[in-house]
């Protein structure tokens, strides 16, 4: 690996509950969050990603405000959207945001462009998910003009054309850092070498060496288009305490009411403990103790050649005293076990 | 650099506040307070709030009064409250070039509007609002974001200061030695408002320099003939941005204003920077009440903006 991996964590802004069970309200979440991510930032987290929902269950619909929010209260952590659903906003809107967030946070803002696994952003914003490709096709060609920092003369089908125009604020130094996030479709990851952007895994069950294959696919677009490739990163769910089995029976039952939600606007069925128990000793759940927690990561990390690893730390109405507490020991322990296992 | 705790800074700035009121007491309009803030090495800084729509309202214009301002303009808040109104870039609160009067970058442009709008909230301004634009000369396309990022606690307005002004204090400290005081002044005028202002005096070594829509520029002008030809300017050029430097041997004083046409909204914030010598540069500043002239132009605007 050319540079040290980078360790960051992820949220969705899930509802969590309170002292006595009942859920707290969205904007004390999002208070909460900024919290966390101020404790993340003082323990030495690399990064932290606010993904955007437009759901009852996820309190965060504008990542840019609440990194903003972060960004007054943190030194050095970087902020990003886990995801930023390009499909369903404006492109040179999303610019202006991150590119006002890179200016008050002094250069630390990231975007994970992507096309979201949630379609509500679609009939909210009067978008027709039948044009689900083109939208995050012509829309990541726009914003990928808007990196250059140059004029634009743009045209598509999706929004009114631009011609020699600007978009304000300017990035103060370099360009904006922008990931394109992946669920698990090649053509995505292909996408992602076509425009030189380093690529964000989304691996949120089953044995992550399964995405060897895109690792090595993107690698190999790399290598045909001629240019130096750009870094992998890994974004899985995951949850730290103490001990293994701590930290599997305090995550257990909202994981499942949290998993059985979404699997039941899916079609999937209930998840059983059986499942839950599989995934977190072979899959993608990374759940444990501080140093079960890092010889998973250290082994995805190895396994795909990573150069950044984001932990989605919450987990439905998991509580905010334990999410601190997670935060904490990924900082103190994960953190400084995996750069040892890796060097 | 850390910034000293809020109580260690709070002795020095007490001293300086009855200091300051001793001396201005009786020439403060009714409605100005005072806040001190932090003292950090050698230099003290207290910043002087006027909230000059109330004070309009209560001397001036009894029965037109903030209230209709605010209504005209739209804003939902109480017709007391002071309103700043923040755009970014060339009219906005915060200087719009850097010390060496190069266009800064809109990064910085940026966090500058974040300090100064900490600042605000621990001197009582009451709403703060950012407007949106698209263009190279207004820094602010994304209001939300910025908003976001204004942290709203005291203890921060106090550490956020600090690196405010890290820089203006660091060119205090280089050309100290004949320096007398230092005074930043950022407002934005709007219709004469600013006479409330103050004047400034450098001391003898003083050479004022006028740019922009002030056409004349006469060497060693007092500051009360300064904000008197500012007027003029004003009156003759509305809407034009206004920038007028002041320098001294050693220091360059910067004062920066814009002024916008047809807006009844003003804020007046000001802040000094006085050096150790804290007695004897206070005898140094004086303060002025509005001349007549400009009374009777915001009783106007008031009248047409009801």
């Amino acid at each position: 690996m050319a540079a040290p991996l980078e360790l960051g964590i992820d949220t969705f802004g899930d509802v969590t509950a309170g002292p006595d069970g009942a859920l707290l309200s969205q904007a004390q979440v999002l208070r909460d969050v900024v919290e966390e991510a101020v404790l993340a930032d003082g323990i030495g987290i690399d990064f932290i990603g606010v993904g955007e929902h437009h759901r009852a269950d996820f309190a965060i619909s504008a990542p840019e405000v609440l990194l903003a929010a972060i960004a007054s209260r943190t030194k050095r952590i970087r902020l990003g959207s886990a995801v930023t659903v390009l499909s369903s906003d404006d492109p040179i809107r999303v610019f202006q945001r991150f590119a006002t967030l890179d200016a008050v946070s002094n250069g630390r803002a990231e975007v994970i462009l992507g096309r979201g696994s949630f379609t509500e952003s679609f009939p909210l914003f009067g978008y027709e998910l039948r044009d689900y490709e083109r939208l995050f096709e012509e829309k990541l060609d726009l914003f990928a003009a808007l990196l250059s920092q140059s004029a634009i003369s743009w045209s598509g089908t999706t929004r009114a054309a631009l011609s020699n125009q600007h978009v304000f604020p300017k990035i103060e130094h370099g360009s904006l850092k922008t990931w394109i996030g992946v669920g698990g479709s090649p053509e995505s990851v292909v996408r992602a070498a076509k425009y030189d952007l380093p690529l964000m895994l989304a691996i949120i069950g089953g044995d992550p060496t399964r995405f060897a294959p895109y690792a090595d696919l993107y690698r190999r677009a790399f290598a045909q288009l001629g240019r130096p490739v750009r870094p992998i990163g890994v974004h899985s769910p995951g949850y730290v305490a103490e001990t293994d089995q701590q930290a599997r029976e305090e995550l257990w039952p909202d994981y499942k009411v949290m998993r059985d939600r979404i699997g039941k606007e899916r079609g999937w069925p209930p998840m059983e403990r059986k499942e839950f128990d599989q995934e977190a000793s072979f899959g993608s759940l990374y759940v444990g103790s501080p140093e079960t927690v890092a010889r998973k990561i250290a082994a995805t990390a190895k396994a795909l050649d990573l150069s950044r690893f984001d932990m989605k730390y919450s987990a439905g109405a998991l509580r905010h005293d334990k999410l601190m507490r997670c935060i904490e020991l990924y900082g103190s322990k994960v953190i400084p076990l995996v750069r040892e296992l890796l060097s | 650099m850390e910034p000293a705790a809020p109580g260690a800074a709070n002795k020095p700035i007490r001293k300086l506040l009855g200091q300051l009121r001793s001396v201005l007491g009786r020439c403060v309009p009714p409605t100005t307070f005072l806040f001190a803030q932090r003292a950090r090495n050698d230099f003290e800084e207290v910043a002087l709030w006027w909230k000059p729509i109330q004070f309009a309202a209560d001397n001036h214009a009894p029965h037109r009064s903030a209230n209709n301002l605010h209504q005209s303009r739209g804003f939902d808040c109480e017709p007391s409250q002071a309103v700043l109104r923040v755009v970014g870039r060339l009219i906005g609160f915060g200087p719009p070039v850097g010390p060496d009067g190069v266009l800064l970058s809109q990064a910085q442009v940026l966090r500058d509007v974040v300090e100064k709008a900490v600042l605000t909230d621990g001197l009582g301004i009451d709403f703060i609002g950012i407007e949106e634009h698209h263009r190279a000369d207004l820094a602010i396309s994304a209001p939300e974001v910025l908003l976001a990022a204004i942290r709203v606690t005291h203890q921060t307005a106090l550490h956020r200061q600090n690196g405010a002004h890290a820089l203006a204090d660091q060119k205090l400290r280089d050309g100290a030695s004949d320096a007398v005081a230092r005074a930043g002044y950022q407002c934005r005028l709007a219709h004469g408002i600013e006479w409330w202002i103050q004047q400034t005096h450098v001391g003898r070594k003083s050479r004022v320099n006028f740019n922009d829509t002030v056409a004349a520029a006469p060497a060693a002008a007092q500051f009360d003939k300064l904000l008197l030809a500012d007027c003029d300017g004003l009156q003759a050029d509305l809407g034009k941005l206004i920038r007028f430097q002041a320098k001294t041997r050693h220091n360059t004083l910067s004062l920066s204003a814009g002024a916008r046409s047809r807006d009844p909204l003003a804020i007046v914030p000001f802040s000094l920077v006085v050096s150790t010598g804290v007695a004897r540069s206070l005898k140094r500043f004086r303060f002025c009440r509005p001349p007549p002239r400009a009374m009777e132009q915001i009783s106007k605007w008031q009248h047409l903006s009801s």
